[in-house]
């Protein structure tokens, strides 16, 4: 597989006010982004992550700290050498930022000319721009006549304009409706794969990475404090930042009677356990349940469980309270490590009957 | 098109009223003076001597506010332009232009206009011969409406959302695509509003012009109305000043109201 980088982020630091006491929006931060990915940037309001992608196509300038996009340094070009890189570099807004005094075609075309595109290579462009994002009875409208869906299709029409090697979306769905964001992240997974093209999204919603993106960083206080393929990050949380938006999107929290419930043994052989079982892939199609039950004689109660989708791939938790006599618990438990399951024991202090 | 435009169309309607009236008013003003003679107060209102006093008076006014605003608009707009681009964390930042420019713009409208107007007479009579009549007067006018032009565009021009200049930035265009393709079409509107309060603002100075024997309606007051005490030719001045204020006013809006896409 040839994974080629297309944006290398190094070292990257931003203080705004005075460097002794002012605020630290990045803190050192290196990133790398593979060509074709769609890479979410999650982070509190605050935490840096609106100053990092503006940092990508310069309209805010790191202090220190170097970005390369393909081969090309971003961060050692100015004045036309800088403008003309822009112009590969697509971004939409939370705000949409359309031009209220132009109609929506005229919108799209002002990317084109600005390149200096001929007004009738612009027009039929445009056309086909308008048809890719859905919009093209909108043509003629002005933004003020549009919706935020529309308008935000409209910015996509736009910043795709100049066939850009990638897209910078900063908080491209705060604005919108829970329908109208499963909308446009729709639009934006269809042209990532018909166009290949690179998508950078920061957002402070787990939602939208979960829902679209291939990687995930997590910013705090300026830094990245976890970073991988969206799975990895929602199986394996290390850091509390990570929990905290994970637990947004998924039930990682025991109610706290499961937590509290005591385990009664009714016999001094058997044994009681509370653990929680963790899948992704294919184990978690597997009937490792009944699997238990049937090959080692363990009585299964399913306390709490739920299985979900991050980009195709299952992934789920179940919260079962085991009991079997005679040491039937620890070959089962061996058993579902075997089977590439995790597995982390919530209680396993029992109390006679 | 939809609802909210359609209600913005009748409040715009309402609000010409008072310019259509004063257009009505005009028209009968003007036409009683020129075919029939009324009896008392009304007559002396409608005395034809008076009437093509006030006209060739409202025509020198007419000339002395139109050039004037066409010149300020020449010369403030640019600087309007500067004084936005230059300033901290703008497109083109330069905090020594921005202070230079804004220190003069300031001193330029500290300066009372009737100081003004006498103070620059060496200029004036350098530029059109003389420091007597409509065209001199021009010349004050003008360099009275620059820097207030100015600090109109540049106010217009920062009341553009941010977020669409840097949408432009990020696109790749240069500060000067974004004055003229961003800034400016952004801000017409509102810029037309500006064009209209400069020119309302301009008959109120032209008629302190009078007192350099510039013409226009302020010297009829003044010279037929106050000096002479000829309550009458005061009173339809005014009256005419009024309405002009009404037309220009209404004239402006309802073309800010037609730009408006928002």
């Amino acid at each position: 597989m040839g994974v080629k980088r297309l944006i290398r982020i190094e070292n990257l630091s931003k203080i705004f006010g005075n460097p002794v006491n002012g605020v630290v929006a990045l803190d050192n931060v290196s990133l790398t982004i593979e060509k074709g990915q769609i890479f979410g940037i999650i982070g509190l309001s605050g935490a840096g992550k609106s100053t990092l992608i503006r940092c990508i196509n310069m309209l805010e300038k790191p202090d220190t700290g170097r970005i390369f996009i393909g081969s090309k340094e971003i961060t050692a070009l100015s004045g036309s050498q800088l403008r003309k890189e822009r112009s590969k570099i697509g971004m939409i807004f939370q705000h949409f930022n359309l031009l209220s005094s132009r109609t929506v075609a005229e919108n799209v075309a002002f990317p084109l000319e600005i390149a200096g595109v001929s007004r009738a290579e612009a027009k039929d462009r445009v056309n086909e721009l308008l048809r890719l994002v859905g919009i093209e009875d909108k043509a003629d409208s002005y933004p003020a006549q549009l919706s935020g869906g529309q308008k935000q299709r409209v910015g996509i029409a736009r910043a795709l304009a100049n066939n850009p090697e990638v897209l910078l979306c900063d908080e491209a769905t705060s604005a919108l409706d829970p329908q109208t964001t499963k909308n446009i992240l729709a639009l934006l997974q269809d042209i990532n794969r018909r166009l290949g093209l690179t998508i950078v999204l920061i957002t402070h919603e787990m939602d939208v990475v979960k829902e679209i993106c291939d990687s995930v960083a997590i910013i705090d206080n300026g830094q990245i404090v976890e970073k991988g393929t969206v799975l990895e990050v929602f199986a394996h949380p290390q850091t509390e930042a990570a929990r905290r938006f994970i637990k947004g999107v998924i039930q990682i929290d025991l109610p706290e009677e499961i937590k509290n419930r005591s385990l009664i043994t009714s016999e001094p052989s058997e044994k009681v356990m509370l653990v929680r079982l963790s899948f992704i892939g294919e184990s978690a199609g597997e009937p490792v349940v009944s699997a238990l039950v049937r090959k080692f004689d363990v009585d299964a109660n399913i306390l709490a469980g739920n299985i979900d989708h991050i980009k195709e791939v299952p992934f789920g938790t179940l919260v079962l309270e085991l009991r079997a006599k005679n040491g039937g618990l620890d070959t089962a438990l061996a058993y579902l490590i075997e089977r590439g399951i995790e597995i982390e024991v919530l209680k396993d202090e029992s109390t006679p009957a | 098109m939809s609802q909210p435009r359609l209600n913005g169309k009748t409040n715009s309607l309402q609000r010409f009223l008072p310019g259509i009236f004063g257009i009505l008013a005009l028209a009968v003003f003007y036409w009683l003076g020129s075919v029939t003679e009324l009896p008392g107060i009304l007559g002396n209102l409608t005395a034809p001597l008076l009437w093509k006093m006030l006209m060739a008076s409202f025509w020198e006014t007419m000339l002395m506010v139109g050039i004037s605003v066409a010149l300020a608009m020449v010369g403030g707009l640019p600087l309007g332009v500067l004084l936005v681009t230059t300033s901290p964390g703008n497109i083109t930042p330069n905090p020594a232009a921005y202070k230079v420019l804004s220190t003069v713009v300031n001193i330029g409208r500290s300066i009372p206009f009737i100081i003004l107007l006498v103070a620059i007479i060496p200029f004036t009579r350098l530029i059109v011969g003389t420091s007597i009549g409509t065209a001199a007067a021009i010349v004050p006018l003008t360099v009275a409406a620059i820097p207030f032009v100015a600090r109109i565009v540049e106010s217009a021009l920062r009341d553009v959302d941010r977020g669409v200049v840097e949408a432009a930035q990020a696109m790749g265009a240069s500060p000067w695509q974004i004055i003229i393709k961003v800034l400016l079409p952004e801000a017409l509107p509102t810029l037309v509003l500006g064009v209209t309060i400069t020119a309302v603002n301009l008959i109120g100075y032209s008629a302190m012009a009078g007192a350099v024997g510039g013409g226009g309606l302020g010297d009829l007051a003044i010279r037929y109305g106050y000096q002479r005490f000829r309550g009458d030719v005061m009173l339809m001045t005014v009256i005419v000043l009024v309405l002009l204020v009404e037309i220009v006013q209404a004239v402006g809006d309802w073309a800010a109201e037609s730009l408006n896409r928002k």
